[in-house]
């Protein structure tokens, strides 16, 4: 099998696609990083640290058999609990938001964490069950994720804790959840939503989504983002402006270039044809996680690789369209390229848990 | 597990479906942002991020003949505290150089004017400091050094732009084409980056007038003594370098200061004014009679003690009852006149007076410069016409008289008269000129033993004609009291001669006439020039 080196008798779990496009990805991350930071060599190398610690990390981390995972889910899943409880307690507040247990040398987004730990241990709760899921199944399911995410959205972090509740759903869907289930349910969902806006959104989450509908209304206040984010985009036009030329984030129109909106400096500075060359890589990235989850060895496996490569999907998904003003603005990174620590690395956890899902078919095939 | 994988696939098809879908909304989105919206994004973005700032180009510089510098344009350097510049700073800077502001906040908020023109020497000491969020801007102003000499004529270049005479005219050649720069905003919409050039400024061009600043001094000088010493209200002066049709000064009294900064303008009385100028027309009649046979030099003409036309009684103010043509203009007859002008015709006499430029636009390109008017008729009666031949009836400005007078030294050559150095003269002739030496002898008559004798000059021949007009009051009629002296002379009668006009504006003293109040002046400005300009005396 390709995917296994043989090095010293010693045997390597690897993915040659995954941790190329992840790697180049990486790569294409740091140099779009120093022409959104406005060349701040600062940010890059402590970026490159995170990408040289994270490309290390998925090694080791899809080097262990998914028994490990299986096994030790429910104690991973409970070290996250505890986290995002303490985070809650003692976490470090910044804007108005407690996001981040300081440990010094590295502040942690626990919500990051507790984004990967669910969908295993949810994946190894629900892989042995009956199919359709039973009714009790589901509601018990259903709980935790409503509480983990729950946990979350009052820190707030609203665009981590959906990606939360996405993930808890997608093992949900993925394992076998009843179409009745998921039809009454979405029923109920829609007839629910306004009960959600009065009593779950903070009035400048509600502002977000009302500006969605409208920027225009408003192009100096809340439509700022969306405006000079389309305008960016836009000027970069077919071909882009040239590297490090992007008026829009250099002159600091455009907010936030490091993180949220590092797409549209990218658009820029690149234009259609960078962006294209950009999504084939995603696109690639997640053809492979299917192409894997189709052959994995098992349901569990299955369903862990399908759930986090659609955490990893939503991520992206929920980035663009923001930036393209599809949504509301909620804060999410687009992964592998943004600044950022914990949700950098949290993606490198699961695409090592990916791969140690993927690679370690053969064996167990005896 | 055949049929498990078939379940699952279908929910993997599932989501690979709604993934696919939401890919392909997004990128449509993207396409259409980045295509489609593309140049109104890249026009929005702009008009948030570029500023454009226009770069002024040094005004070019008026000269005189001799490179006399008559306006010219210095370089100020102003400093200015831009936002976020502290007190602190502000107290660090006033120990170096005085400044113009006495109060301040804490920190600056907008750009602010620290010092205007900060000296050299300052300029150096500032930037040697390196104070930061201050900014030395530059910025030209116009200084003429002849001030109030030649105000009038070359106008003066302000805060709002050029505001009058040649700065005004000339206002397209003198400014240049400004250039452009462009500067990046940030969202707070400062400037925050150098200025990079679009387009080059194209400095102004130089104005080389053909007036000589010496010759202007005095002009302006003379005119302005006898205004004061006849207390009277304003006059003009014009010198015209007959053979090469320049104009070699052309000065207006009262005048102003134009470097100050609440200058009161005053308008060029020479080119702006048009106004009834009198006797002085009568040798310009006199050159169609001639031309026209209407009278020959030997003619003795009967010269009645008044003369009645269409009742109005014309009376001269001696009884000369027997003049020649020449005489007549001598003594300034204006029954002899009228009777001349009647001979001439109406048709003839108004012709001529084209020829002579009269009522027409004046060749130099100066603002609201006038052009006189003459009253046209189908039919005229005897007393019209013969007002008309002695100077009435028909507006003219200074120039156009000085321009006209200039006929008789060139032979009967008019010539469109110059200020600018390198404009072609171009010139035609208007009456023979035989009848040019004519009238230019009856010119020396009047000098010699006519109505101005204080026009002479010691060593130089000199021709000229008084004039003394009635100033029109109101819409009515005449005012007995208030007069215009005007003296129109050439001199030397060589062929390189001076064209000098005039005229002074309500003479105060019981002298009034051309031959007091204005041919002294011209005398006294003809010999001053004649000197410098290395005349030789033919006389």
């Amino acid at each position: 099998m390709k995917n296994l080196l043989n090095l010293r008798n010693k045997t390597i779990y690897f993915d040659k696609y995954l941790f190329i496009s992840i790697s180049l990805l990486s790569i294409m991350g740091l140099v779009f990083l120093y022409s959104a930071s406005q060349a701040n060599t600062v940010v890059v190398f402590k970026q490159s640290i995170f990408v040289l610690f994270g490309l290390l990390l998925m090694f080791f981390l899809s080097q262990p058999d998914p028994n490990f995972y299986k096994s030790n889910s429910l104690m991973f899943f409970g070290i996250s609990i505890v986290l995002i409880v303490l985070t809650l307690l003692i976490g470090k507040e910044a804007n108005g938001a407690k996001r981040w247990l300081d440990f010094g040398f590295f502040t942690l987004q626990s919500s990051e964490i507790i984004k990967i730990t669910l969908p295993v241990f949810l994946a190894g709760y629900l892989y042995d069950k009956k199919l359709p899921i039973s009714l009790l199944n589901t509601f018990i399911t259903l709980i935790v994720i409503l509480i983990i995410v729950n946990l979350v959205r009052i820190q707030p972090d609203l665009g981590t804790s959906l990606v939360i509740l996405m993930s808890g759903i997608y093992i949900l869907f993925l394992a076998g959840l009843s179409w009745k289930f998921i039809g009454f349910s979405s029923i109920a969902f829609i007839l629910s939503l306004p009960f959600f806006w009065n009593n779950f959104l903070e009035p400048f989450q509600q502002q977000r989504i009302l500006t969605l509908l409208d920027p225009s209304a408003d192009p100096y206040g809340t439509g700022w983002n969306i405006t000079q984010s389309k305008i960016a985009i836009g000027s970069g036009g077919l071909q882009g402006k040239g590297y490090q030329m992007g008026s829009q984030a250099h002159l600091d129109f455009l907010p936030e270039t490091e993180t949220d909106f590092i797409f549209s400096v990218i658009a820029e500075e690149f234009g259609f044809i960078g962006v294209c060359l950009l999504l084939t890589v995603f696109i690639f990235i997640l053809l492979r996680c299917l192409y894997l989850a189709l052959n994995a060895r098992d349901r569990f496996c299955r369903l862990t690789i399908g759930g986090l490569s659609l955490i990893f999907l939503s991520t992206v998904l929920i980035n663009l369209s923001m930036v393209v003003g599809i949504i509301p603005v909620v804060g999410m990174p687009l992964p592998f390229i943004s600044k950022g620590g914990s949700s950098l690395l949290s993606f490198y956890i699961a695409f090592g848990i990916i791969i140690s899902m993927a690679s370690h078919k053969k064996l167990m095939q005896k | 597990m055949k049929s498990k994988s078939k379940y699952f696939n279908w929910r993997f098809v599932t989501v690979g479906l709604t993934v696919s879908i939401c890919l392909l909304v997004i990128i449509y989105r993207i396409f259409s942002i980045q295509i489609i919206d593309s140049t109104f994004l890249q026009n929005e973005g702009a008009k948030r991020h570029i500023k454009y700032k226009d770069i002024i180009p040094v005004r070019g510089s008026i000269f005189d003949r001799n490179n006399v510098p008559l306006a010219v344009s210095v370089v100020n350097y102003d400093l200015y505290a831009l936002k976020g510049f502290k007190k602190s700073q502000l107290l660090k800077l006033a120990e170096l150089i005085e400044l113009d502001i006495d109060y301040v906040k804490e920190t600056f908020e907008k750009k602010t004017l620290l010092k205007k023109n900060v000296s050299k020497k300052n300029l150096l000491e500032i930037k040697k400091i390196k104070l930061k969020n201050t900014e030395i801007e530059v910025r030209y102003s116009r200084h003429y050094p002849l001030g109030d000499q030649i105000a009038p004529l070359i106008g003066f270049f302000g805060t709002d732009g050029a505001q009058e005479g040649l700065e005004k005219s000339y206002d397209k050649v003198l400014s240049g084409v400004n250039g452009r720069n462009k500067y990046f905003k940030n969202t707070k919409q400062e400037i925050i980056s150098k200025p990079i050039v679009v387009s080059e400024a194209i400095p102004g061009q130089d104005l080389h007038l053909t007036i000589d600043a010496t010759l202007q001094y005095f002009a302006y000088k003379h005119l302005a003594e006898a205004i004061e010493k006849n207390r009277a209200k304003s006059g003009t002066v014009i010198i015209l370098d007959n053979k090469n049709g320049e104009i070699l000064a052309m000065a207006s009294y009262p005048s102003y200061n134009p470097n100050h900064p609440k200058r009161k303008i005053q308008k060029n009385r020479a080119l702006v004014d048009a106004y009834e100028l009198g006797s002085v027309l009568k040798p310009i009649m006199l050159s169609k009679a001639y031309d026209a046979e209407v009278v020959t030099p030997n003619q003795i003409i009967d010269i009645p003690r008044r003369l009645n036309l269409n009742d109005k009684i014309i009376v001269d103010s001696r009884n000369h009852e027997k003049l020649t043509p020449t005489e007549i203009i001598a003594v300034s007859s204006q029954i002899g006149a009228s009777l001349i002008s009647l001979e001439v015709g109406y048709d003839d006499l108004t012709n001529n007076y084209y020829n002579f430029g009269f009522t027409k636009p004046v060749s130099v390109n100066f603002p609201s410069s006038a052009f006189g008017y003459m009253n046209i008729k189908d039919s005229v009666i005897d007393k019209e016409l013969a007002s008309l031949g002695y100077g009435y009836g028909i507006t003219i400005s200074p120039f156009q008289i000085a321009s006209a007078y200039s006929v008789f030294a060139n032979n009967g050559v008019f010539k469109d008269f110059t200020l600018i150095k390198d404009d072609i003269s171009t010139s035609r002739q208007i009456i023979s000129p035989e009848s040019a030496s004519y009238v230019l002898k009856a010119l020396q008559e009047v000098v010699q033993d006519g109505t101005a004798p204080a026009a002479n000059i010691r060593g130089f021949s000199v021709a000229g004609k008084t004039g003394t007009a009635h100033q029109i009051r109101g819409r009515s009629g005449y005012a007995e009291d208030l007069y215009i002296a005007s003296f129109a002379g050439i001199t030397p009668l060589s062929d390189e001669s001076l064209t000098i006009f005039v005229s002074i504006n309500n003479p105060g003293l019981n002298s009034y006439t051309g031959g007091a109040v204005a041919a002294p002046v011209f005398a006294k400005i003809a010999e001053s020039s004649l000197n410098h300009l290395g005349y030789f005396e033919d006389e």
